[in-house]
């Protein structure tokens, strides 16, 4: 089917489904380029539908820089939803990319966003709606190459057998590399395997068909071995030495998406070493982008997209250290314009109350904070210790200066928390509704955002065993019988979500073959709440001989060798190892720009930030031996 | 402040967005166009527009109406931005599918754009399913009888009256075209594919095309 086809067999059925306007294209600033003048055609992936995939950040990172490139055409691609992808398959209409509605089966390359694991099943159906293999070992040099990126692909082992390349850290530099490796390889017509051989010499480049595993017979990884002399041993993540200039063109949809803003990312990287959090880590180290381009860049969007709303992304915005000439310089700029400006991951204090204040909007309405825990051993647990004065302290100061809503996040389920530590939680919510009702009286709201916790890779806690499903679901039950008062409205995390993510996260190469099977079962959208299709993922781990549990509720060994050990985000293991024993005391480690402690990061890229000498990162310039440094 | 009536087609991509959808296509696109939109009164002011009657999904508007005001006396001098251009202005900034034809000053206090439309003239493209001489015998059996009872969102209504024009005729490429006038307004809204309905006629592959609006007080402006 070609893409005069395609459109005209669209319009034949687009009005049965919801939301047509989804599948269409033509928004403003999408691109649109002479297909005679294009050397090298991309389709970049987000493997959900449209309303989720157009605010992605990574998307419109690569969308914005590939089109830069002249004899390059990036275009976009999104799953459809459950009625369209019936009609497509009815009719046999391949996924299509939106700006010239051409079979996905065409491009050279597809490169696919995996922000977090419940897509896994999302991308077997793209693939297979776009009529390509989901198996990489049945794709040739005529289908497109499938690379994937993404948080999730810091451990790559359970998608392994379906991407030909894994792009590990931040693609910025990496994906132009690999076209320019692709170009070159297509003019001299060699196999695949030529291809993948050319672009595994990039660094943070990952060919998961380059290795093999070997199991142990209590199940856990003995090694992972290169099949090539070449292939590298270990991956180190990518990372730019400077952060590039935010994306100028944004896509602005013709419906109605989840977030219909212009998003501005102002700092890279994370300090605060909360030991839950895998973005913390993996991120380091910290790089900011200097305030007058930020300003350009929201002036730019701004007027580029006709947007309202801007988002300032961070890990931790108050630690972005030009944040109050920031905030000042935005709210001269647009105090008489109707622009909203949010500022997410700021730190529990007052003077976050004051930032916000600023940068009010009329429709501002909401404040939300994210002290995790309430408990003194839990929150040294996490390394995430906001005393509880501070924290009543600055729910006062919100409530007195005139918002009626504020938002927490605590989490349940972390290592060694009993029921007190919950009870806590509980205690403090109630406190903090107090302070509401003292302020404002009735009006005062408080919503809880409970999540329970999920030990992730490449953190300290990833030795950890998940909490068992029976003590999440009494934790839940206090939870939810101490704070069953007027005021307070609580969001919890399905136990389902949690379960499939505990066992994902952490998974070896197996489970490819699981995630395939549930698949074929039917399971996809697994993150949407009503599409979790807990059966047909019990049936693929017991046909594929694997026990959920062995990922899930099982404390991994000091020496155990992870499927994603041979992936290095810069931090040492033998540090994270520390940061999890220090834990289990109840220790705390202070932000590292008080001090370095060594994790890794500095002495892993020493080398592109010697090359880089004006760039500034949060790092001591001479990291000090961390032998025993507690 | 400033009103202004102004004629744009609705066509491609576009013909896939809702009403709703398509009022916060024209915000974005006036503000990225630097066209200083007025703005209601109170305590959350939003941009003054007033859209015509709302187009089907999937239909070309190649006639279609909104009001909006725009407000000049917030307008930075030095950009310079004169009435003249401001059709290009929109239609540089305007996604694929939007295209303003026309754009005319109005009274401020005219009445709303709705309560004076009287009557909109669809075309409808039957492809070759239908012969011109066929369809003239089908619709000279439909205008024949008293009435037209036609059940749209269980309320049962006469589809006779609001049928107050039509004519057909075959294209360059032989398709088949009627265009017919039917009543737009709030309380008779006739719908060209109930027509086609009332005909008993498949839908499939048959175009459905706005393609103006006959104002009541079009010749007093």
């Amino acid at each position: 089917m070609n893409s005069k086809e395609i459109e005209e067999q669209l319009d034949q059925f687009l009005l049965n489904v919801q939301k047509p306007g989804r599948y269409v294209g033509g928004e403003f600033n999408s691109i649109q380029k002479n297909p005679n003048l294009i050397k090298t055609r991309i389709a970049l992936a987000f493997p959900d539908i449209y309303d989720l995939g157009v605010p992605n950040l990574g998307m419109s990172i690569f969308y914005d820089q590939l089109n830069q490139i002249s004899d390059v055409w990036a275009e976009r691609s999104y799953l459809p939803w459950e009625d369209m992808e019936a009609e497509m398959r009815k009719r046999k209409i391949p996924l299509y990319t939106l700006e010239s509605k051409t079979p996905l089966s065409e491009m050279d390359m597809i490169g696919i966003t995996i922000p977090y694991e419940s897509l896994y099943t999302n991308v077997l159906n793209f693939l297979d709606l776009a009529q390509i293999p989901v198996f990489s070992k049945d794709r040739s040099a005529e289908h497109p190459l499938i690379i994937a990126g993404g948080h999730s692909t810091f451990n790559p082992e359970p998608m392994s057998a379906f991407i030909d390349v894994f792009v590990i850290g931040e693609g910025e530099e990496v994906f132009s590399e690999i076209i320019h490796i692709y170009q070159s390889w297509k003019l001299e017509n060699k196999a695949k395997i030529e291809l993948l051989h050319e672009i595994s010499s990039l660094e943070g480049v990952y060919i998961p068909s380059f290795y093999e595993p070997e199991y142990h017979s209590d199940g856990t990884l003995a090694r992972l071995t290169p099949v090539f002399v070449r292939a590298k041993q270990k991956i180190q993540k990518r990372i730019t030495a400077v952060l590039p200039p935010p994306p100028k063109h944004f896509v602005v949809p013709l419906i109605d998406v989840v977030q219909n803003r212009v998003a501005i990312e102002i700092m890279r990287g994370c300090t605060r070493g909360c030991r839950f959090c895998q973005a913390g880590f993996v991120t380091r180290p910290v790089r900011e982008r200097p305030l007058e381009q930020i300003i350009e860049s929201i002036e730019t969007s701004v007027e580029e997209t006709g947007h309202e709303e801007i988002a300032l992304l961070s890990l931790s915005s108050s630690d972005y250290t030009q944040i109050q000439p920031l905030v000042s310089k935005l709210h001269e700029i647009y105090n008489k314009r109707k622009l909203n400006i949010s500022l997410p991951s700021l730190r529990i204090d007052t003077v976050s109350v004051d930032i916000l204040e600023k940068l009010r909007g009329s429709r501002f309405s909401g404040f939300t904070l994210a002290p995790e825990a309430a408990s003194e051993k839990i929150k040294r647990t996490i390394n995430k210790h906001i005393t509880e004065d501070l924290l009543l302290e600055t729910v006062d100061m919100i409530y007195s200066h005139g918002w009626q809503t504020i938002k927490l996040y605590f989490m349940i389920g972390l290592p060694g928390e009993t029921l007190e530590d919950v009870q806590a939680i509980a205690d403090l919510c109630i406190k903090v509704i107090k302070i509401g009702r003292k302020n404002i009286g009735k009006r005062s709201q408080l919503n809880l955002g409970i999540s329970t916790f999920v030990p992730k890779p490449h953190t300290p806690f990833q030795w950890a065993k998940a909490d068992d499903p029976e003590q999440i679901v009494e934790k839940q039950k206090l939870l939810k019988d101490s704070l069953s008062t007027p005021g307070i409205k609580i969001t919890w995390s399905q136990s389902d979500t949690t379960m499939f993510e505990s066992w994902s996260s952490r998974g070896d190469r197996r489970q490819s073959a699981v995630i395939h099977r549930a698949w074929q079962l039917g399971a996809k959208f697994d993150a949407w709440q009503d599409h979790f299709n807990k059966e047909a993922w019990i049936q693929a781990f017991e046909e594929n001989h694997l026990d959920p549990n062995f990922y899930m509720h099982r404390e991994r060994g000091e020496n155990e060798i992870f499927p994603w050990d041979h992936i290095e985000t810069g931090v040492s293991k033998r540090i994270l190892r520390k940061e999890y024993e220090l834990s289990l005391k109840g220790d705390l480690r202070e932000d590292c720009r008080s001090g370095c402690y060594g994790c890794g990061v500095n002495q892993s890229f020493a080398l592109i930030r010697a090359e880089n000498p004006d760039s500034k990162w949060f790092c001591p310039p001479t990291p000090y031996q961390p032998e025993d440094s507690k | 402040m400033n009103r202004y009536r102004i004629t744009y087609q609705k066509t491609g991509p576009l013909r896939y967005i809702s009403h709703l959808d398509l009022q916060k296509i024209w915000i974005r696109t006036l503000l990225r166009a630097k066209i200083p939109l007025a703005y209601t009164q109170g305590f959350h002011p939003v941009p003054k527009i007033s859209p015509g009657w709302p187009l089907a999904l999937g239909w070309n508007g190649l006639g279609e109406i909104i009001d909006l005001w725009f407000d000049f006396e917030n307008l930075n001098p030095l950009l310079e931005i004169t009435e003249k251009d401001l059709s290009d202005r929109i239609n540089q900034n305007a996604p694929q599918g939007l295209h303003v034809e026309n754009l005319q000053l109005i009274p401020l206090y005219s009445p709303a754009l709705t309560t004076i439309t009287h009557s909109a003239v669809y075309g409808i493209n039957f492809s070759t399913k239908i012969s011109p001489d066929e369809l003239q015998k089908k619709m000279n059996v439909l205008h024949a009888a008293p009435s037209i009872v036609r059940s749209r969102r269980n309320k049962t209504y006469d589809l006779k009256p609001l049928i107050e024009n039509f004519s057909i005729f075959p294209d360059p490429d032989q398709n088949t075209i009627m265009e017919v006038q039917m009543a737009a307004r709030d309380s008779a809204m006739g719908r060209p594919d109930e027509l086609v309905e009332a005909l008993g006629i498949p839908m499939d592959q048959i175009r459905f095309s706005r393609l103006y609006f006959l104002l009541e007080s079009s010749l007093n402006i």
